[in-house]
């Protein structure tokens, strides 16, 4: 077990230094540098303040002298400015983690309060009217295109009903407490649409295979009734496909929902990032890239940690 | 060669068997949900292809900008009335389904075909080959895929050298958002097809094969890939729905279809701008990805039951069997929230 972890960290570590070689060229590839900005926001500038500018920014030099640099710098946690909001970009970063932490969390725990009970229910019976039904919900859920779904529910409940925010977190309108709360109902409805139909047919589809399985008939033989049989053998069992979904989920809890913040005009970490990269913030873009990575990768692992801890049968490579 | 005693078998001494073919055609017929939602993409199809025609009839062009009536209500001129520059929504809604479904085919194809090649290299070569494939689609598999195609599709294609009037071409945006969806999208086929080849390269006709000295070449073109097919169809099938979700999203966000050509996702792009004057024009585009998108799922899910032998064993009465591998078959990522 240490020493699948300690493998799997090494890994991690590795994927992670490709991953920012990769993002690092990638973002030198957007239009616009540092420089052409200030060109065509300052006139009178001239070649020679160009060069001393590129020389100042480390622009003349090598890509991969200057990724070495960046990665330098990042691991003695120092991820430079933000061009963009011109503070340090760790700064920026924490108040965006909070806020992609409160709306995901939240939707989160409302999709699996929905998709546990509703995936089990459907799974006792498949092929009978409520599993078809739930089944026919899930598959609207996967297949609604999640921005639609937040300009219809802003339609909706924010300009037709004006029952909500059309979006923000209230800080500005000085909203606390419960008035707060309320610029959370339509973005976390909206994650929670987005994400329930998959969890749904997770569960239900984890369920129907252990629902299968001999320990089951053994169960049933026994003469144990059928509630017995389900909370306690089916339910264990089928819960552990869950947890590899929710460690596979883990990452986004805090790299955020890039559409849905963007559309809500919620200051996390995915429309940090969506506003990096649309406005060339080269460092924003990188700390933010290399984040949702590592977050991404870290929930992998647990994932897989998780899953060999309830189930022994798991052999680890 | 996987079926040699068929060829001395004529179709009058087994009166009642049929070809696993005509099977899976005669399961796929029960579904009836997958069966309208065949119809219905078939429709979507032939409508957007006959976009020209209808253009011809209502006597102007998805293009044609018109300041004078801008938000224009449904009429006889404009069937679904007119957007922000007074261009006429029903065109626009008919071309953008070109883009879209043109999108999501080839996107869903090149994606497969990228899959199969290394899924098929890893399974039938094995050893430090497979180690060093999988790891990467694991690599891939882990990397958060919304922030990466946005910085993918950000990127200026200039700075890689390609010339300028080729990326000022009309198509241009169409070819690179098939190609950077399915740059990230190969790795459930390759999975898939890795696990099939596994096991058919221990089967005895592929024993067989490499007996009587077929070549891997040949072997990978006669025995393997026509038994893989099966998982490669369903998982390109369902692929397409996620495709078009993507495309949706990126174009929505000003990266993937460039303006002027119309595609249902950057039709959204200022539907919050809008909102208020002209609800309608925000509800048309997503309401068609939404149907698109759920026909192509159900259509993938009627696939799979018709076509996946397992779902005929008789070990298993009651279907939904395959309904446990749908997490197989569906990135349980969320891709596009």
């Amino acid at each position: 077990m240490r020493r699948f972890i300690f493998s799997r960290l090494w890994q991690t570590a590795l994927v992670m230094v490709l991953v920012s070689f990769g993002a690092y060229v990638l973002i030198g590839l957007m239009p616009g540098d540092p420089i052409d900005l200030m060109i065509t926001a300052n006139p009178s500038i001239t070649s020679a303040d160009v060069a001393r500018l590129k020389g100042l920014y480390g622009l003349d030099q090598p890509l991969i002298l200057r990724w070495l640099h960046w990665l330098w710098a990042a691991l003695n946690g120092d991820f430079g400015y933000s061009r963009l909001f011109t503070q340090p970009v760790t700064t920026l970063i924490g108040p965006a983690l909070v806020n992609s932490l409160k709306l995901m969390l939240a939707s989160w725990a409302l999709s699996l309060a929905i998709a546990l009970p509703a995936g089990i229910y459907a799974a006792l019976k498949p092929q009978s009217f409520r599993d078809y039904g739930i089944n026919l919900a899930a598959f609207a859920g996967v297949s609604i295109p999640p921005f639609w779904l937040g300009l219809v529910a802003i339609l909706v409940f924010a300009v037709t009903l004006r029952w909500l925010p059309a979006g923000g977190t209230g800080q500005l309108d000085n909203a606390s407490g419960w008035e707060g709360l309320r610029y959370m109902v339509l973005p976390v409805a909206t994650l929670t649409i987005a994400s329930v139909g998959s969890h749904i047919r997770f569960v239900r589809g984890s369920m129907i295979e252990v629902m299968r399985q001999d320990f089951i008939r053994t169960a049933r033989a026994k003469g144990l009734s059928e509630r017995g049989v389900v909370i306690r053998h089916a339910l264990r069992n089928g819960m552990m496909p869950v947890v590899t979904l929710l460690g596979l989920e883990f990452g986004s809890l805090f790299s955020g929902a890039l559409i849905t913040e963007t559309l809500f005009s919620w200051p996390g970490m995915g429309r940090l990032i969506y506003n990096a990269v649309i406005g060339s913030d080269y460092n924003l873009a990188m700390a933010g890239l290399m984040l949702a990575t590592l977050v991404t990768l870290i929930g992998n692992l647990l994932a897989d940690i998780g899953y060999k801890l309830l189930d022994p049968r798991v052999k680890l490579s | 060669m996987t079926q040699p005693q068929k060829s001395n078998i004529t179709p009058h001494s087994h009166p009642k068997s049929a070809s696993p073919w005509r099977l899976a055609a005669r399961r796929f017929s029960r579904h009836k949900l997958a069966w309208i939602s065949l119809l219905i993409l078939m429709l979507f199809a032939i409508a957007s292809l006959c976009a020209p025609l209808v253009a011809h009839f209502l006597g102007t062009d998805a293009q044609a900008v018109d300041l004078f009536s801008r938000y224009g209500a449904p009429g006889p001129d404009h069937p679904l009335g007119t957007d922000e520059l007074g261009r006429d929504v029903l065109l626009r809604l008919l071309y953008g389904g070109q883009v879209s479904l043109m999108v999501g085919v080839s996107s869903a194809l090149c994606a497969a075909v990228l899959g199969t090649i290394i899924g098929v290299i890893a399974g039938f070569r094995g050893g430090w080959i497979d180690g060093f494939l999988m790891r990467f689609t694991d690599g891939v598999i882990s990397l958060p895929l919304l922030p990466l195609l946005i910085v993918l599709a950000a990127i200026d294609p200039g700075k890689l050298g390609i010339p300028r009037d080729i990326i000022n071409g009309e198509s241009f945006s169409l070819y690179r958002i098939i190609l950077i969806i399915a740059l990230f999208g190969w790795t459930t086929v390759a999975r898939l097809v890795r696990a099939a080849t596994l096991a058919l390269r221990e089967r005895e006709f592929v024993m067989a094969a490499r007996a009587l000295g077929g070549g891997p070449v040949r072997i990978v073109m006669r025995h393997i890939l026509p038994n893989v097919v099966t998982p490669i169809i369903i998982a390109t099938t369902l692929a397409v729905g996620n495709v078009i979700l993507m495309e949706s999203v990126l174009s929505f966000l000003g990266l993937g279809i460039q303006p002027p050509v119309p595609s249902w996702g950057n039709m959204l792009t200022h539907a919050q701008e809008f909102i208020w004057d002209a609800p309608l024009l925000a509800l048309w585009p997503g309401l068609l990805i939404f149907m698109t998108v759920i026909a192509v799922n159900f259509l993938g899910d009627g696939l799979q039951d018709a076509l996946d032998p397992r779902a005929d064993t008789d070990k298993m009465p009651d279907a939904g069997q395959n309904d446990a591998q749908a997490a197989q078959w569906n990135d349980p990522r969320e891709t596009t929230s």
